[in-house]
């Protein structure tokens, strides 16, 4: 007697970490993006500019490298099978670090246009 | 019974050199399951890949009745596998607690002081994992199993590095998991301990598997006896 699969073509909706798993990492993509912005501030201000106005592609870099250093973070710190475990897709883990950076950046962008 | 994991005839090659060219591996509900071979003959390249952790070269896995032609593990996880690798699960930036705590809320899983207590870490929780030792390390990660609840586990060398009476601790709580109905496959080199605690036995070797049955059936197998146990383990036996 054949016994074979339905063939049913399923895209994973990733699963939703919980407040506690979010707030945690969050907390260190917010961490890292403060010590990104300080340092990209301080080359610019280095460099003779304004270290708050950062053309749109620095600030891309910034957020970009907030968010590499979050992944290497969780590689140096082995945290990528207990997150596997906890069902948490590379994805999330990437808004967890890109997140901050993005909402901090935009934060200054509009401190920086009202106060002149 | 139906397995509830299936990592069928899997190969994988690193760097031009093929670890496996056809290995398959079952894990079936109420079994523990052990898979035995020399180092670098492929068990923790199955066990990865049966766990979603590394992409085969080919083959397939199926957890829960899915084929899973590329299968990760955080959508494995979510249908209730639990991958235990063979270095540290735990991070070292929280706490033992607030890890068990993460485990939980995301599974709604059992309860920790039950589960800490059972393995012999209560009075570890509050501490970070890189302050406990090798065997309080394997415990709190078995205490994490029982608050993950899985329906399979599949544990990379639990007993590597840890004293007698840690290996016995962690063999008492695989054997009850699968008294509760969980599946669990564990690989590993210590031999009497796995044997006596396992169900079943599977043997990796030339980059395959056979399925050599229970431990006393396995311990027949000429080519399994002759090429893997060898002669000191037939005099054991044999007395």
């Amino acid at each position: 007697m054949w016994s074979g699969y339905a063939l049913t073509i399923v895209f994973p909706k990733p699963m939703r970490p919980n407040p506690l798993i979010a707030q945690k990492y969050l907390a260190r993509g917010a961490r890292l993006w403060i010590g990104t912005r300080l340092l990209g501030s301080a080359v610019v201000a280095l460099a003779g500019m304004h270290p708050l106005r950062l053309s749109f592609a620095s600030t891309l870099v910034i957020v970009g490298a907030s968010t590499a250093l979050g992944l290497v973070d969780l590689l140096r710190r082995h945290e990528l099978a207990l997150l596997d475990n906890l069902g948490v897709s590379r994805a999330t883990l990437a808004v967890f670090f890109a997140g901050p950076a993005i909402i901090g950046e935009l934060s200054i962008s509009l401190a920086v246009l009202v106060l002149g | 019974m139906n397995p509830l994991l299936v990592a069928d005839c899997v190969s994988k090659s690193y760097r031009g050199r093929r670890i496996l060219s056809a290995g398959s591996l079952r894990a079936v509900t109420g079994e523990v399951r052990v898979l035995l071979g020399r180092n670098g003959a492929g068990k923790s390249t199955l066990l990865k890949i049966a766990a979603g952790w590394i992409q085969p070269d080919s083959g397939t896995v199926r957890f829960n009745g899915t084929v899973h032609l590329t299968a990760r593990l955080p959508q494995l996880a979510e249908q209730g596998l639990f991958y235990l690798p063979d270095h540290d699960l735990f991070s070292s930036a929280f706490s033992v607690r607030t890890q068990l705590e993460m485990i939980r809320q995301q599974f709604d899983g059992g309860d920790i002081e039950t589960a800490a207590a059972s393995m012999g870490i209560a009075g570890k929780l509050e501490v970070k994992p890189s302050a406990l030792s090798g065997g309080e390390r394997r415990r709190a990660e078995l205490a994490a199993i029982l608050v993950r609840r899985p329906r399979c586990v599949l544990a990379d060398e639990p007993f590597r590095g840890i004293a007698p009476k840690d290996a016995e601790d962690i063999t008492r709580a695989l054997r009850d998991l699968a008294a509760s109905g969980t599946a669990v496959v564990v690989t590993g080199h210590e031999v009497p301990t796995l044997l006596a605690a396992a169900d079943h036995v599977t043997w990796c070797t030339s980059g395959t598997t056979y399925e050599l049955g229970s431990p006393a059936t396995a311990a027949t197998h000429e080519s399994f006896r002759r090429e893997y146990l060898g002669q000191s383990h037939f005099v054991r036996a044999s007395r």
